[in-house]
């Protein structure tokens, strides 16, 4: 479903994603954690063409991403982690134009849109325009438009910040029937318990350089010493830290 | 900490004196510039270097204009240095009304709705202090391009008046309260009617600031009565003429009491020229102090009404309702709803079409004013042809002022909705076709209206109306399509108004090239105007002149209208969000 191939970009003299290989195969949900800067949101806007990789590629369901764009963007949802949509629309208005953009026919935009405003709990607001809208109200309506479209590949960055408990379950438990359905989920995140729950392969990345890859058990095994997603996460990033300033140290000494 | 110690600790916090206050806010100002211009590339060097010649060359070309015109004045026997100076007033009236509308729409955007609020107001600092940091940044954000343009104007005045450089310093000296005043002015109405209206209604309330100000301009442009300059026969007598001249635009404005320095300056008049300074600074010093102690009152509630968002309406109910654009598919269509709706529900865009309206109607109330003869020797058949070539460029001035505020603003506006559109299915092409149908139109019906209006007045010929319509349509699309290609080029992602978009590098450049343009239409369109005025006089039609003119004008926008739509679909399809 999702194949990157040495994917690297550069902002400057700064390789912001360093090298990165990952297949994730259809159904998968995918859980991509690091600490702050180390590349996470640089791969997802690569992954949904919001940026242009330094070097290597990135193919969706076999269409490359920045070769066969719009084939890609009509099979994938983005949620950004700083969802800003158009404040003066109201929330059934943006529902309705992203139909009109994916080209969703408008009965079936009739039938889905109120059940996608019940799902998610809308129906209070949705007359309203955006700009009265919370974080968590604004994430609801992106995951609305997202679903709305049917699409086979989710991008997520942080898709629970701004959700109270009740919507947060009701996302997680939609995640899980979605990747029953066979949809691929590549979702960023800071929160490691909705990693260790809910993903199947997690890949860790520091400095933009994936330093762990695997099922949380395949981690545990292969990290000694460790029970928990937190103890691989803080000694995984800890010792690449260690290691970066080391090699920092290291490379002033030689000048 | 206990109570005691927290006390000790607030008090010995000290508060934060305004002239610091203002320091640490351009600290921040200065540090950013200085920040970007020392992380420039080299390709953003280049550019940045270019941007500064290309404006100093303009600056350049505006005061050998002035120099021209203004010498050209001075030399009329008689009356030459009394409309020189008329024309001083009238620059600084004219300065004067553009800084107080550009404080007015500016300040919204700086003192009410600004990002960086959230942070000052949670700073421990009183509130007048913001408001009045953001007075002094609205200040020189809506007078910086007028005093810039100013410049070439007033150095003109003074060689062509041989004044020395008391005059400039005076100038100088003088700006600062001159545009200080003017801008306050502007914040107190946008002060006002933010304290008499809830924000939510703020929409409502800028449609009736622009009726106010559309008809404020009409009515002070009536007032001038500038072609009275031109037709010195509508006066009875010389007397009364050069008595009009001599009277003061508006006794009591600032602009009257800083033009009469600088002539003060030139004659030597030192009582006038400490009266009047002494209003200005007294002025500036008593409005200061006047909107500081209001501001206390006003400022912060308002402010927290901007907070407050229209979440009043509770409808539980809601419909589906399709209403195609029948001519687009599903995603234009799309694209389109919601830039229509987004037009109307900013009411800081659309309420300035109301203004449009209003300079609109002046413009063509000018040309229906327009003397019928000038002379004996002129026919009036000569004055209505070479005014209606006139007109092509003035129209042409109108449309690219319009463009810079409706049309190259289109994808800055987008900033932070951007994601939306590249992470959908939509080409390159169909979002730069979409921000076309969006803006240009609007451009070219004003050109198609106008057009038709002003050479219907002017009384010309079936085959000069056509002429000139023509090429008024020709003209306003490349206007159009030149400030949208711009517009993608030379985004400005980081303002939080239009007129910052406006002020920005791409649009000063924008401007420029929009100026490059109908100046080169209008030379090009030279000669087919003469040989037309001549056909009107009985001469016959010279056609290989007239093939040529239109080969030159056909390529001048071919690359006029290609080179932005290329370079444009370009710059949008490397765009990184």
């Amino acid at each position: 479903m999702i194949r990157i191939v040495n994917l690297t970009k550069c902002f400057g003299k700064h390789k912001a994603l360093d090298n990165l290989n990952l297949e994730i195969p259809a159904g998968e949900i995918f859980a991509f954690i690091g600490p702050n800067g180390a590349g996470k949101t640089t791969t997802v806007k690569l992954l949904s063409g919001l940026l242009k990789p330094t070097s290597g590629s990135v193919s969706i369901c076999g269409y490359d991403v920045q070769k066969e764009h719009i084939k890609v963007k009509k099979i994938i949802g983005l949620l950004p982690d700083r969802p800003f949509i158009y404040s003066k629309l109201t929330g059934i208005e943006f529902l309705q134009i992203i139909g009109d953009i994916y080209g969703i026919p408008g009965n079936e935009q009739k039938s889905r849109i109120p059940e996608l405003i019940t799902m998610f709990g809308m129906d209070e607001f949705i007359n309203e325009l955006i700009e009265s809208y919370s974080h968590g109200m604004r994430q609801r309506l992106i995951l609305a438009s997202i679903l709305l479209r049917q699409p086979k590949v989710l991008i997520l960055d942080e898709p629970l910040v701004g959700l109270d408990p009740k919507m947060a379950r009701l996302v997680k438990d939609m995640f899980i029937e979605l990747s029953n359905r066979g949809i691929t989920i590549f979702m960023c995140t800071h929160i490691l318990e909705l990693a260790e729950k809910l993903s199947h392969r997690i890949g860790i990345i520091d400095n933009g350089r994936l330093i762990a890859l695997g099922s949380k058990e395949e981690l545990i095994e292969k990290l000694k010493g460790t029970a928990s997603l937190e103890d691989i996460y803080l000694k995984l990033t800890n010792a690449s830290q260690m290691g970066t300033e080391e090699t920092n140290t290291n490379g002033d000494g030689g000048n | 900490m206990d109570r005691p110690d927290i006390d000790r600790y607030v008090q010995e916090f000290p508060p934060s004196p305004f002239r610091s206050m203002i320091a640490t806010f351009y600290k921040i100002k200065f540090f950013s510039f200085k920040n970007k211009i020392s992380h420039l590339s080299f390709a953003g060097e280049i550019k940045f270097s270019l941007g500064i010649i290309i404006g100093a060359l303009f600056l350049w070309a505006l005061y050998i204009g002035f120099y021209r015109v203004l010498l050209y004045i001075q030399n009329l026997e008689m009356i030459g240095s009394i409309v020189l100076l008329k024309f001083l007033r009238i620059a600084f009236f004219t300065t004067f009304a553009m800084v107080v509308f550009s404080s007015i729409i500016t300040s919204f955007s700086t003192i009410y709705f600004s990002e960086d609020l959230n942070f000052l107001i949670t700073c421990p600092v009183n509130y007048v202090k913001v408001f009045l940091v953001k007075t002094v940044e609205t200040a020189i954000q809506s007078s910086w391009m007028m005093l810039v343009t100013l410049i070439p104007f007033l150095v003109a005045f003074a060689n062509v008046k041989s004044a020395n450089i008391w005059f400039l310093f005076g100038f100088v000296v003088l700006a600062v309260p001159f545009f200080f005043i003017s801008a306050v002015i502007g914040i107190f109405i946008s002060s006002l009617i933010m304290s008499l209206f809830p924000s939510s209604r703020t929409r409502d309330v800028v449609l009736i600031l622009a009726i106010l100000i559309g008809s404020m301009a009409y009515v002070a442009f009536r007032f001038i009565e500038p072609e009275k300059l031109a037709n010195p026969d509508t006066f009875i007598d010389a007397m009364e003429y050069i008595a009009y001249l001599n009277a003061p635009t508006f006794k009591f404005l600032p602009s009257n009491w800083f033009s009469e320095v600088l002539n003060s300056l030139l004659t030597g008049k030192i009582s006038a020229i400490v009266l009047n300074s002494a209003y200005l600074f007294g002025c500036a010093c008593l409005l200061f102090v006047l909107i500081a102690f209001l501001s206390r009152y006003f400022y912060y509630n308002s402010w927290v009404e901007v907070q407050t968002t229209s979440s009043s309406s509770k409808n539980k109910g809601y419909s589906i309702k399709f209403n195609k654009l029948i001519f687009f598919n599903s995603r234009l269509h799309g694209l389109l709803s919601k830039d229509i709706r987004n037009f109307i529900r900013n009411a800081q865009q659309w309420s300035q079409l109301l203004l449009v309206m209003a300079l609109v109607i002046v413009y063509l109330f000018s040309l229906y004013k327009l003397p019928a003869k000038f002379g004996p020797q002129i026919t009036v058949s000569f004055v209505r042809n070479f005014i209606a070539f006139l007109n092509m460029g003035a129209i042409g001035f109108i449309l690219a002022a319009l463009a810079l505020r409706f049309v190259f603003p289109q994808i800055s506006l987008e900033k932070n909705t951007l994601w939306i559109l590249f992470s959908s299915p939509l080409s390159v092409k169909e979002i730069f076709v979409e921000k076309f149908l969006i803006s240009c139109p609007i451009i070219i019906l004003l050109g198609i209206l106008l057009g038709v209006a002003s050479n219907l007045l002017l009384g010309v010929s079936t085959l000069v109306f056509w002429f000139y319509l023509m090429n008024i349509i020709i003209l306003s699309i490349g206007i159009g399509i030149m400030a949208l290609g711009m517009g993608i080029m030379y985004p400005k992602f980081d303002a939080e108004n239009i007129p910052q978009v406006e002020m920005s590098s791409g649009g000063i450049f924008y401007t420029i090239c929009a100026i490059f343009y109908i100046g080169l239409t209008l030379a090009i369109l030279a000669r087919p105007a003469q040989i037309l005025i001549r056909h009107e006089l009985g001469a016959a039609i010279d056609w290989s002149h007239l093939m040529f003119n239109g080969i030159e004008l056909f390529l001048v926008n071919l690359i006029a209208i290609f080179l932005p739509v290329w370079y444009g679909m370009k710059s949008l399809k490397n765009q990184e969000v």
